[in-house]
C-alpha cells in the first residue's frame, strides 16, 4: 500500500529539513549540481551560437540557405543543363512569403589568362541587384568595386587567384570558355573591377565572377541559368522536411535542395557536435550524480540510529528510501534554480559580449561573426529535468540501502 | 494476571558475524497481561535489548514464536512488521529518540499521521498529551530546544498518543538525572495506572526496579527469575 498523502507530506517535509541539517555539506553538493547544470546550459548556448554562426557563414556567405538546379545538374554539372522554365521559376520564387531572397547565377569552367600566367576557374554569372540577398559577394571585397549591371566586360577576382596571376584592379584579363552545345571556344577580354576575399579557400583560389548576362553570352546559354540561390525569412525552413513544398518550388524539371544536402561535411560536423555535446552532459551528470550519492552516504551514516528510529514508529522500509530519494530530489531542484540562473547569466553576458573566433575556418567554414551564446527554453527545461532524473537515480542506491537494511540491525550496527 | 497481551514461546536468538556465532537469547518463555509495568533487568549483554527488539517487531527471533494480541509477530513480512510497530508498539529509547529537524507536534503527531489520523483528532489529541506530560506551550520547540528530561516526555508522549498496545521502553532514564528520571518513572507509572497502558522496561536503574510491578531478570540469553510484586508503581 502507498505512504498516506498526510504521511507522504510529512516525509517530503523532513527530507526538506534534512537538506538544511548540514548547510555547509548540502551548500557544497547544492554548488556542485547548480554549477553542473550552469556548465551544461552555457555548453548548450554556446554550441548553439556556434552552430548558428558556422551554419550562416557557411549558407550566407555563397552558398545560400537552399538552392535549386536543374534535375541531375548537381552530380553531372553540364553546362547544357540550365534550369527549365526560369521565367516561372523566378515568378514562383518572388511569390513565395517563405522566401526571402533569391539570386540567379550561371556557373562554368573557364580559363583565366594574365600576361604572366594562366588559372582554370569555376566562373560564375551572378545578377549584381539580385546577389547580396543571398550571398556576402558585394561584402568581402578586398579592393576595386562591386559588379554593376551596367559593367560590361568586368570581372571580379578571388583574392588567391589575383594573385597567383599576378594581376589587380584595372589590370586586363582573357577569359576563354567553351559554348555550350558546340563546345566552340570563345574568348573574351575584362577587366578586373575587383578582387575578392571570401576566406573560403575554394573560392578564393578558384573562381571569378562577372555579371549573368556576361557569362550567359559566353557560355552560348541565352537566357538560360543553371542555379537560384535562396535566403528564406525562417532559417530552420531549409531545415524542414516539406514533401510538397520543395517540388513545388523547383517546378517540373528541377530540383530544389536545402543546405544540409549542398553542404553535407557541415551537416556532419554539426551532428557529430550534437553528440559531443551529449557526452559533455552525460559526464557532467555523471559526476554531479556521484556527488550527490556520495552525500546523501555520509548523510545517512550519520543519522543511522534516527533511521532506526523512524522504522520503530512504523515507517514502511518504501517510505524510509522514499525519505533517502526526497532528499536527493530537494537537493537537485534546489541547486537547478540557482544553477539554471548562472547558466543564464553567463549566457546572457556572453551573448553580449560575443567571444572572436571571426577569420577561423571550420569544416572548411569561415566564422566571420563573433560567436554569441544563444538562450533557448529547452535548456531551461530539459536540462534541470535531466537532472533531476538523475539525482533521483543517483539517490536510490542509499535509498535501497536504507531501505533493506532490517531496523534492528541499524539500531545495532548502523547502516 | 488474565489478558495475555504478549507471549513468548521458545525464542531464541543468535548472531552472526562471519564465523562467529553468539547466541544471545536461549529459550524465553513469557507471558505479559495487559496493564502490566514490568522491567528487564540483567548485566550488559543478557539480551535485554535483544528481546525488546523482538518484541517490538524490530527483529525477527532465529526460534521461537512471539505473539501479540493472538497475531504471531514471527511469521509477517517487514511491510507488515512496519505496520504492526505503528499501530501496536510504542518505543522510547535512551536517547536520541526525536526526530531533530521536526518540532515537538510534528514528532508526537508522527506515528498518526503514518496511520491516517485526521489532522484535527492528532492536534486534539497532541494538546491532551502535552497537558499530560506537562509540555504545553512548547509545542513549536525543535528538539535540541529542549532539555533532556523534556525530550523523554516527549519521546513518552510519542509513544502513548498512538494508543499502542505496549510500550517497549530500552533503558528510558539512562541519561537523565536523578530528578528528572523520577519525574518521568512517575509519569509513566502516572499512565499505566490511569490509562492501563502496558509498559516493558530494560533498564540498569534501581528506581524502575523499585516501581516496576513485575521484575524480571536476564542472564546468559536466559530467564532466571520473574518476580511479580504487590503494591508497587
Amino acid at each position: 500500500m502507498p505512504p498516506r498523502f498526510g504521511a507522504l507530506r510529512l516525509i517530503f517535509l523532513l527530507a526538506l529539513r534534512n537538506v538544511f541539517r548540514h548547510r555547509r555539506r548540502s551548500v557544497l553538493t547544492g554548488m556542485a549540481i547548480g554549477v553542473g547544470l550552469a556548465t551544461v546550459i552555457f555548453g548548450d548556448a554556446l554550441w548553439l551560437g556556434m552552430f548558428t554562426r558556422m551554419i550562416r557563414g557557411a549558407t550566407h556567405t555563397f552558398v545560400g540557405e537552399a538552392q535549386v538546379h536543374r534535375e541531375g545538374w548537381r552530380k553531372r554539372r553540364e553546362l547544357e543543363a540550365v534550369l527549365t522554365d526560369p521565367a516561372a521559376l523566378l515568378q514562383r520564387l518572388g511569390a513565395d512569403e517563405r522566401v526571402a531572397a533569391f539570386a540567379p547565377r550561371v556557373l562554368g569552367s573557364g580559363m583565366l589568362a594574365s600576361p604572366r600566367d594562366l588559372r582554370p576557374v569555376l566562373l560564375v554569372g551572378v545578377d549584381p541587384a539580385l546577389e547580396p540577398g543571398v550571398s556576402a559577394l558585394h561584402r568581402v571585397l578586398a579592393a576595386g568595386r562591386y559588379l554593376t549591371e551596367e559593367g560590361r566586360s568586368e570581372i571580379l577576382l578571388g583574392a588567391k587567384l589575383a594573385e597567383d596571376l599576378e594581376v589587380a584592379v584595372g589590370d586586363k584579363i582573357v577569359v576563354t570558355t567553351a559554348r555550350a552545345g558546340s563546345g566552340e571556344l570563345v574568348q573574351e577580354l575584362f577587366r578586373i573591377g575587383g578582387v575578392v576575399r571570401f576566406g573560403i579557400r575554394q573560392l578564393d583560389e578558384g573562381a571569378a565572377f562577372t555579371t549573368l548576362p556576361n557569362a550567359q553570352g559566353l557560355f552560348g546559354l541565352g537566357e538560360g541559368f543553371h542555379e537560384v540561390a535562396l535566403r528564406f525569412r525562417e532559417e530552420t525552413t531549409a531545415l524542414e522536411v516539406m514533401a510538397g513544398y520543395w517540388p513545388t518550388l523547383a517546378g517540373p524539371g528541377n530540383e530544389a535542395v536545402g543546405w544540409p544536402e549542398l553542404l553535407p561535411e557541415v551537416r556532419s560536423i554539426l551532428e557529430l557536435s550534437d553528440f559531443m555535446l551529449w557526452i559533455v552532459v552525460l559526464l557532467l551528470f555523471g559526476i554531479v550524480s556521484v556527488g550527490v550519492m556520495n552525500t546523501l552516504f555520509m548523510s545517512i551514516y550519520e543519522r543511522q540510529f534516527e533511521f532506526g528510529v523512524l522504522a520503530a514508529l512504523g515507517t514502511s522500509p518504501r517510505s524510509l528510501g522514499l525519505l533517502v530519494m526526497a532528499e536527493g530530489g530537494w537537493l537537485a531542484l534546489l541547486s537547478a534554480l540557482p544553477g539554471a540562473l548562472l547558466g543564464a547569466c553567463l549566457g546572457w553576458w556572453y551573448g553580449y559580449v560575443g567571444i572572436d573566433y571571426s577569420g577561423s575556418e571550420f569544416a572548411g567554414v569561415t566564422i566571420l561573426e563573433l560567436i554569441r551564446p544563444e538562450l533557448h527554453p529547452r535548456q531551461f527545461v530539459l536540462y534541470p529535468l535531466a537532472l533531476v532524473a538523475i539525482t533521483l537515480l543517483a539517490s536510490a542506491y542509499p535509498a535501497l540501502h536504507v531501505a533493506r537494511r532490517p531496523p534492528a540491525e541499524t539500531m545495532r550496527r548502523g547502516l | 494476571m488474565g489478558n495475555t497481551l504478549l507471549r513468548a514461546e521458545g525464542v531464541e536468538k543468535t548472531f552472526r558475524s562471519g564465523a562467529i556465532e553468539v547466541q544471545a537469547l536461549r529459550g524465553i518463555d513469557l507471558d505479559l497481561s495487559q496493564g502490566e509495568f514490568a522491567a528487564l533487568k540483567g548485566p550488559s549483554g543478557s539480551g535485554k535489548s535483544t528481546l525488546l527488539h523482538l518484541f517490538g517487531g524490530l527483529d525477527l527471533p532465529s526460534k521461537g514464536t512471539i505473539t501479540l494480541g493472538g497475531t504471531p509477530v514471527t511469521s509477517m513480512s517487514g511491510r507488515e512488521l512496519s505496520d504492526f510497530r505503528r499501530d501496536h508498539i510504542g518505543f522510547v529509547f535512551q536517547a536520541y529518540n526525536l526526530i531533530p529537524v521536526l518540532t515537538v507536534t510534528e514528532n508526537i503527531e508522527y506515528v498518526m499521521m503514518l496511520q491516517g489520523v485526521p489532522r484535527e483528532e492528532r492536534r486534539e489529541r497532541v494538546a491532551a498529551i502535552l497537558a499530560e506530560v506537562g509540555l504545553a506551550g512548547l509545542e513549536r520547540r525543535f528538539p535540541p530546544q529542549l532539555s533532556g528530561g523534556q525530550q523523554q516526555r516527549v519521546a513518552v508522549a510519542r509513544a502513548i498518543v498512538a494508543r499502542p498496545d505496549l510500550i517497549l521502553a530500552d533503558e528510558p532514564t539512562a541519561n537523565l538525572d536523578s530528578l528528572n528520571a523520577a519525574a518521568l518513572l512517575e509519569l509513566m507509572a502516572a499512565l499505566n495506572r490511569d490509562h492501563k497502558v502496558t509498559f516493558l522496561f530494560s533498564t540498569h536503574d534501581e528506581a524502575v526496579f523499585a516501581m516496576a510491578k513485575r521484575l524480571i531478570t536476564l542472564k546468559d540469553g536466559r530467564i532466571e527469575a520473574d518476580q511479580r510484586r504487590e503494591g508497587a508503581a
